[in-house]
């Protein structure tokens, strides 16, 4: 191209993604200079014909890979993941950081180790505590109900909690689904459309054909005669 | 639900997700393959291949926000994959080939399946020519000017995605784009084709 405009300005506007200004000072300079006129017909008739090729969903959908059962991560997992991998003596660490975890939360319940003469004993606080308190048979039932009812609280909520998730996000994909069909079943009828209406011109063109054609047969007949 | 969420729910282990996420994307990573390949059994294999792929190593991919571009990286690499493959097969192993003038029978052998899909009844037989003709003419296309094109033109991503796409500055882009559409041109007008068959009104 002759002209100072960049190659690049000019995909730019053909494409709009220029700037609302920038836009209007290429689409002046496009009406003053031919050449850059004749370039961007020329571009415009190309993405015209590219255009032409329709987009095509699928032979086959490729939804349906085979569903993974779900790994439940093992602690020591859980720890690796959090430490970066390239981190030399990963392992070491993990181990390092669990030991850790159990000493922090062993401070936090109590926990008592003794060394008796047979053997080294881990103890919990609390259970100590409990087991100290010499709490009567019913009592004991009270006690095991209390908790056995707040468990099944906290279970509840949570089973609650996931299945609105659940819900909620099934309800969004199914309308997702539903209007992705939607605008398919738009497009193919918009498709049959045109086909039906490029079928009735040509059908229209053709019998007008045979229509001149007969009338030059007539007057070629008369003519004749 | 966008894709980011998606891609948290399938590390965090729902099965569904995954599925979701092809779903959505399937048709313009199968167009891309499509528009690439020039074959719609190559296309079918090539996506099932990307997804294979990403569903491998979704886990790596840092930004959630950057999916999009990452997934046509991967289909990329595996339509670069398969044409040099195809390369290798029809030619390195065939010594009367000469190197430098592949091209004009190649076009052909890659093309030949596209065009014409008989079993669609709604297609006429000049759109299916029309098709034919567009696909080999992409197929002579230089590599890069045709990953742009079809980035552009059939997947509609800006320039900025396309760069990120191809880890290219914008204005390369840009001008593999300008002379990627001129080369089309200059093809078409080498092959003498009909402007009534391809009807172009401007």
């Amino acid at each position: 191209m002759k002209c100072d405009i960049l190659e690049n300005k000019l995909i730019d506007y053909l494409y709009g993604e220029l700037p609302q200004e920038e836009q209007e000072s290429v689409r002046q300079h496009i009406d003053e200079c031919e050449d850059c006129r004749n370039e961007l017909v020329s571009l415009k008739q190309s993405r015209l014909l590219l255009n032409k090729l329709p987009v095509e969903p699928p032979p086959l959908p490729l939804t349906g890979f085979a569903e993974q059962p779900v790994h439940e991560l093992s602690i020591k997992e859980r720890i690796l993941q959090l430490i970066p991998r390239s981190m030399p003596g990963r392992l070491a660490f993990a181990a390092a950081s669990f030991l850790l975890l159990f000493v922090l939360a062993g401070s936090f319940a109590h926990l008592k180790l003794e060394w008796n003469r047979q053997s080294f004993v881990i103890s919990m606080g609390t259970q100590e505590k409990a087991a100290n308190a010499q709490l009567g048979d019913k009592e004991k039932t009270a006690l095991i109900n209390q908790i056995q009812h707040q468990d099944l609280q906290i279970m509840q909520t949570l089973v609650n909690t996931t299945r609105q998730q659940d819900a909620q996000f099934y309800k969004q994909m199914f309308d997702e689904y539903a209007y992705a069909i939607q605008e398919r079943q738009s497009e193919q009828m918009k498709a049959l459309a045109d086909h039906i209406n490029a079928y009735y011109q040509n059908t229209n063109s053709r019998l007008q054909l045979t229509d001149k054609t007969l009338d030059n047969l007539i007057h070629t007949i008369q003519y004749n005669n | 639900m966008n894709d980011a969420e998606l891609i948290q729910r399938h590390v965090h282990g729902d099965a569904q997700a995954f599925n979701f996420l092809v779903w959505r994307w399937q048709t313009p990573i199968y167009n891309f393959c499509l528009r690439y390949s020039g074959s719609r059994d190559d296309a079918l294999d090539l996506a099932q291949k990307t997804f294979i792929k990403c569903y491998h190593s979704l886990d790596q991919l840092n930004n959630a926000e950057r999916f999009r571009s990452w997934l046509y990286q991967i289909a990329l690499n595996q339509c670069r994959d398969h044409s040099r493959n195809r390369y290798y097969k029809y030619h390195v192993l065939d010594d009367s080939e000469n190197f430098g003038d592949h091209e004009p029978n190649n076009v052909r052998e890659v093309t030949s399946e596209m065009g014409a899909d008989r079993s669609n009844p709604e297609w006429s037989t000049e759109q299916a020519q029309l098709q034919d003709i567009l696909a080999r003419a992409l197929a002579e296309l230089p590599d890069e000017q045709k990953i742009v094109i079809i980035l552009k033109e059939y997947q509609d991503l800006t320039f900025h995605d396309i760069a990120e796409v191809l880890k290219e500055s914008e204005n390369t882009v840009k001008s593999r784009l300008y002379y990627g559409l001129r080369t089309l041109r200059k093809i078409l007008t080498k092959w003498n084709i009909d402007k009534e068959l391809l009807g172009y009104e401007m």
